[in-house]
């Protein structure tokens, strides 16, 4: 039972006994003054009526018959008795009819007990005899009657008046405890939130230690991830330039050729530095590392407008930018020759200087090595003509013909028809455990375009499907799709949910709606968000989990990796898990560095009250390493779903 | 000594009894209020009350009568002994003050017979027309004696303080009765207090019968 409950209770009882106590009292005084009343009203008539009788004449008994008659009949007695010296009655009048018409059992409880009145009557110097008088009670039971009902009825008028009152003053009393009810819960669920102080003294000391609590953790946190970033920089970046190493870029760049979801085709530029060691000798080396940093940060700048673009020093002289959408080569390639020689800033000292930079598309059918046969190629060739046809050689066998053969209109028919005739389906690919138990299975969407037509990937069809703004519509039929085969009996699903989503407030209210509408398959479903969309739109995300945590989904984080430094920021939202990127996983039974860095990683995760999850988990030594570093799930292409 | 304590003990637990009078009260607050020679009027009351305790009635009517006429010298107006027109006053005040008017006189006589065991039915308070100087007078005065009735139809004994003798009612052709009364009622049961309980709510009677038990007469 609540506090405010029981609270209400014992003041009520109080109340109840305090009122009864009153009522009681009051009959009882009110009581006490008429019997009062009654008493001296018996004395006073007894004596002025034997003070009339003691003058009349009483030789004839008839005068003192009718002085008592006038008495009795013209006032409100119930008897009135004259017994002679020896004790003989001489007149008696009685009112038996008297039936106070209030209910018996309060006369019973107040019964008004008052003696008859007392006096002589005289005959002269004689005893004539003695009068006792009493009077009718009637009126006093009324009174009393009335003025106990009266009573009670404001008793009660009160009582509900304070007890609404009361439970006003205790809702306000007690409403920081509520609070702290609700922060006690959340940091429960290792929700490191703070709350507004109680102005109340015990209240706030307690709300105080919580906040400290919290921010003791949050600052824990944030010391974690910053920790977590120096790991991670040393394990995969390069420390003159600050760009990439070549371990890590490639993983990178690969982990974007295995995602068929999200990656359709890029572009590879690559940019070899000849001159480097004649720079190395006329400027020395710290020199040379000064224009190393330039190029480094430049190339940095270049590429952070573009989400999916970055740069990487693959050797000494070697360095390269990726992008994974669809670009002018050409145009690119200029970007990053002019890039570097205005960073280099060798004007003076090398005139004619110009690293050899080209260019090639790549797709998710080349494989990795196709970066080697550039790096090849450009050490190789002086004659850069020469080279760019040999790229262009490379690039043709990435070249996807599939986006270019037909027309916005053709593809707005074909998407609208696909949607209302809902050929849109979840793919699935198993999440396990390390002790091979299903956690969810990822539902990477699916679509035909042509009735009994191939289901493609999303990333062929999602360009189109923004342009021509359908995605929301795709998005919405998804989430149905999802909870339909939820309720059909599938296993949990992990649903991919874009950045562009998140921040749709009328998706959110479908979501919000369907889950409201289905709470039996609420906590069956993933939902995740990729990680450069959780921080760009902070504001949206949070109110996106604010807003869904509630129903009983699970909410969680995917491709985790280039932003754990701001991992902390995450720590009031009541996330359920993370998603680390394919590129933090690559070849991690042999990348000491990145061990550390996952095994970090895996800490703060766990100490948030989340899982960590491996994504694109390809080999078996790979699946073998992972369990050791703290990861909870994987997933990718290595991944069966468990033998039952 | 053991005497009176007997009679507390028996007027506490037998009803009916007298309750006896508090002689050490009364003697100290008479020492206190009026000085010793009123503390030697209450030890003489007490010697008189205790050797009249066997005495018939007939004794004690004269003795009692005898006692308050000699002891209340001065009678008086209550405006000038008491400063108020009409005051009813106890025993103590007027054998304290060694004053009082008809009422006062009678009251202790009726107080003190009363304590000698006579009961309440024999006692009566009368007010009375006194005519002054005799029968035939035309001036008449209000007045207060009290009776006594040796049985409820006889002729009442006078106990007055004009006439000092105790006289039967023909005798006193100079009073003519209007009212009488007694304490009779006023008690509730047993209890020998009066069933109200202020003073400002008390008659007159009333009042100066709960004074007088403060001053530890019962």
């Amino acid at each position: 039972m609540s506090l405010i409950k029981q609270l209400w209770i014992a003041v009520s009882l109080l109340m109840l006994l305090v009122f009864a106590a009153c009522v009681i009292a009051s009959i009882e005084a009110s009581k006490h003054t008429l019997e009062q009343q009654l008493q001296m009203k018996n004395i006073d008539n007894a004596t002025s009526l034997a003070l009339s009788l003691s003058q009349i004449d009483k030789e004839d008994p008839v005068n003192v018959a009718l002085l008592l008659s006038a008495q009795f009949d013209n006032g409100h007695y119930q008897r009135i008795r004259l017994v002679d010296p020896e004790g003989k009655l001489i007149s008696e009048h009685y009112n038996a009819d008297i039936q106070p018409n209030t209910p018996s059992w309060f006369n019973r409880a107040f019964s008004i007990e008052v003696h008859p009145g007392v006096a002589q009557v005289q005959n002269g110097w004689s005893q004539y005899g003695t009068l006792s008088l009493e009077s009718d009670a009637t009126f006093a039971y009324q009174a009393l009657w009335n003025g106990a009902r009266k009573m009670l009825l404001w008793s009660v008028a009160i009582a509900l008046l304070a007890g609404a009152l009361g439970s006003w003053l205790l809702r306000i009393i007690t409403r920081p405890l509520s609070e702290m009810a609700n922060m006690a819960e959340a940091i429960g669920d290792q929700r490191f939130i703070t709350m507004t102080e109680p102005r109340v003294t015990e209240f706030k000391s307690l709300a105080q230690a919580m906040n400290r609590l919290s921010n003791r953790i949050r600052k824990m946190l944030n010391e974690q991830s910053q920790l977590l970033e120096q790991l991670r920089f040393e394990a995969n970046y390069e420390p003159i330039s600050g760009l990439m190493n070549r371990k890590y870029f490639t993983s990178r760049v690969s982990a974007y050729l295995d995602n068929e979801d999200n990656f359709e085709e890029g572009v590879l530029v690559v940019s070899h530095i000849a001159e480097l060691a004649d720079i190395n000798a006329k400027l020395g080396g710290s020199g040379t590392d000064q224009i190393l940093k330039r190029i480094g940060h430049a190339l940095t700048e270049l590429c952070k407008p573009e989400n999916g673009m970055f740069a990487g020093r693959l050797s000494g002289a070697d360095f390269a930018v990726f992008s994974s959408s669809p670009h002018n080569r050409e145009l690119l390639c200029q970007q990053v020759k002019d890039t570097i020689i205005s960073a280099a800033a060798l004007n003076e000292s090398f005139p004619d200087f110009s690293p050899r930079t080209i260019a090639s598309h790549i797709g998710r059918s080349d494989q990795l090595d196709s970066l080697k046969d550039l790096m090849a190629v450009i050490r190789q060739r002086n004659d850069m003509a020469q080279l760019q046809l040999e790229m262009d050689d490379l690039a043709q066998q990435a070249a996807s013909p599939l986006n270019t053969t037909r027309t916005e209109s053709e593809w707005r028919a074909r998407l609208d028809n696909a949607i209302m005739s809902k050929r849109l389906r979840l793919a699935s690919f198993p999440v396990i455990s390390p002790s091979n138990t299903l956690i969810h299975n990822e539902g990477p969407m699916r679509l035909q375009l042509e009735p009994n037509g191939p289901w493609l990937p999303a990333a062929e069809f999602i360009g189109w499907a923004i342009k021509l703004d359908l995605i929301t519509e795709m998005d919405d039929l998804l989430v149905q799709i999802a909870i339909e085969d939820l309720k059909n009996g599938k296993a949990a699903i992990g649903l991919n949910i874009s950045s562009r989503a998140v921040s749709n407030p009328a998706y959110l209210d479908h979501l919000h709606a369907l889950l409201q509408a289905n709470p039996e398959v609420a906590d069956k479903l993933w939902l995740e968000v990729p990680e450069d969309g959780v921080f760009r739109h902070m504001e949206a995300f949070r109110n996106f989990c604010l807003t869904l945590k509630p129903l009983g989904c699970r909410i969680g984080v995917e491709h985790v990796g280039a932003q754990v430094a701001r991992l902390g920021e995450l720590n009031d939202l009541g996330l359920s898990y993370i998603k680390i990127d394919a590129s933090v996983i690559r070849n991690i039974d042999s990348n000491t560095g990145n061990q550390a860095f996952l095994k970090g990683l895996c800490l703060i995760v766990h100490s948030l009250g989340m899982i960590a999850i491996a994504e694109g988990v390809q080999s078996n030594e790979e699946m073998a390493a992972l369990p050791d570093l703290g990861i909870d799930g994987m997933t990718g292409p290595a991944i069966q779903p468990p033998t039952v | 000594m053991l005497g009176t304590i007997l009679c507390l003990l028996l007027g506490v637990w037998i009803p009916g009894i007298q309750a006896a009078t508090d002689f050490n009260k009364l003697r100290t607050l008479a020492e206190q209020r009026y000085g010793d020679r009123a503390k030697n009027t209450i030890i003489e009351l007490e010697v008189l009350l205790n050797s009249l305790r066997d005495a018939p009635d007939q004794e004690k009517l004269e003795k009692i009568n005898l006692f308050v006429n000699d002891k209340i010298r001065r009678f008086d107006d209550d405006i000038n002994i008491w400063g108020q027109s009409d005051y009813w006053a106890t025993p103590l005040e007027s054998l304290g003050r060694e004053a009082g008017d008809c009422e006062d006189y009678s009251i202790a006589k009726y107080v003190f017979l009363r304590e000698l065991g006579i009961p309440n039915e024999k006692l009566r308070l009368t007010y009375v027309r006194a005519k002054i100087g005799g029968p035939n007078s035309r001036i008449s005065q209000a007045h207060m004696i009290l009776s006594y009735y040796p049985t409820p139809n006889a002729e009442p004994l006078i106990l007055d303080n004009l006439i000092l003798s105790i006289r039967p009612a023909s005798r006193r052709p100079d009073l003519v009765p209007i009212f009488s009364f007694n304490s009779e009622g006023l008690w509730t049961g047993t209890s020998t207090t009066p069933s109200s309980d202020s003073l400002s709510h008390l008659s007159r009677w009333r009042n100066v019968l709960a004074r007088m038990q403060a001053d530890g007469i019962e």
